[in-house]
């Protein structure tokens, strides 16, 4: 039995893999979403002049989470 | 001249004289002096966490590497690295979006502690009944930054700029103001 095996107490790994990666992904969809509305707040109390490329990095995170996702689905 | 030294502060510098900035209550007639942030310096510790964290996940890499099999990897370190870059990212918001806004008019302190936790104090200066500044440890003293507190009359919120660089210069601005 390999390291893992030995975590994972020799069980279904990929069954395991697939849940934990998708729950965790799908908490880092909600979280990448409350960071986006909470930077949409954040540009209103103090407007910058690169507001523009904050909020899209805000933006690029959640489509990053969106992906995740797709992938926790469908590649494991 | 003037000029000159406009252009060197630049919204993402930590002690910015007169940005191109607007803030959320303010007046048509009120100008933003100063634009205070927390000392570079200061923002080193989560800059580590984060570094120590990319390690970890290289360590974990090479020692699972051949548990695990090529998607899984690739969607394990996919989620990771993104974990981490969020983690840089929330760090950074926290670090842009604190501010200490000196105007014509008051003091401004926009808070926000956990980012998603928002505390706006100001007061007038006319309000102003005291000013102290500090600077705790060696890294302070050397940089030149420090926490300065900023006392008001009656029920109103202290004002208090965490970690600013030049502290007795911006304590100076502020007198002057109040006078």
């Amino acid at each position: 039995m390999d390291f893992y095996g030995f975590i994972v107490g020799g069980g279904s790994t990929e069954f395991l893999i697939k849940t934990v990666s998708m729950v965790f992904s799908f908490l880092f969809f909600i979280y990448t979403l409350i960071v986006y509305r909470q930077t949409i707040i954040m540009i209103k109390t103090l407007t910058v002049s690169r507001e523009k490329i904050i909020s899209f990095i805000s933006f690029l995170q959640v489509i990053i989470a969106l992906v995740l996702i797709l992938m926790s689905l469908f590649l494991i | 001249m003037e000029d000159s030294k406009q252009k060197q502060h630049n919204i993402f510098h930590s002690y910015c004289i007169k940005p191109n900035i607007r803030f959320e209550s303010q007046q048509e007639d009120e100008e933003v002096l100063l634009v205070l942030r927390p000392h570079p310096i200061s923002q080193i510790p989560w800059i580590i966490n984060g570094l120590i964290l990319f390690v970890l996940l290289i360590l974990v890499d090479i020692i699972f590497f051949n548990s695990l099999t090529l998607s899984q990897f690739i969607v394990i370190n996919a989620l990771s690295i993104s974990f981490i870059v969020a983690f840089f990212w929330f760090n950074f918001l926290a670090y842009f979006f604190n501010v200490g806004i000196v105007t014509t008019h008051r003091i401004v302190d926009v808070n926000y502690n956990t980012v998603f936790y928002k505390d706006v104090a100001e007061t007038i200066y006319s309000k102003i009944e005291d000013i102290s500044t500090k600077s705790p440890g060696i890294l302070a003293s050397f940089f030149d930054y420090g926490d300065i507190y900023i006392q008001t009359a009656g029920s109103n919120m202290n004002v208090r700029f965490e970690s600013v660089p030049k502290p007795v210069e911006v304590t100076k601005t502020i007198t002057n103001l109040s006078d």
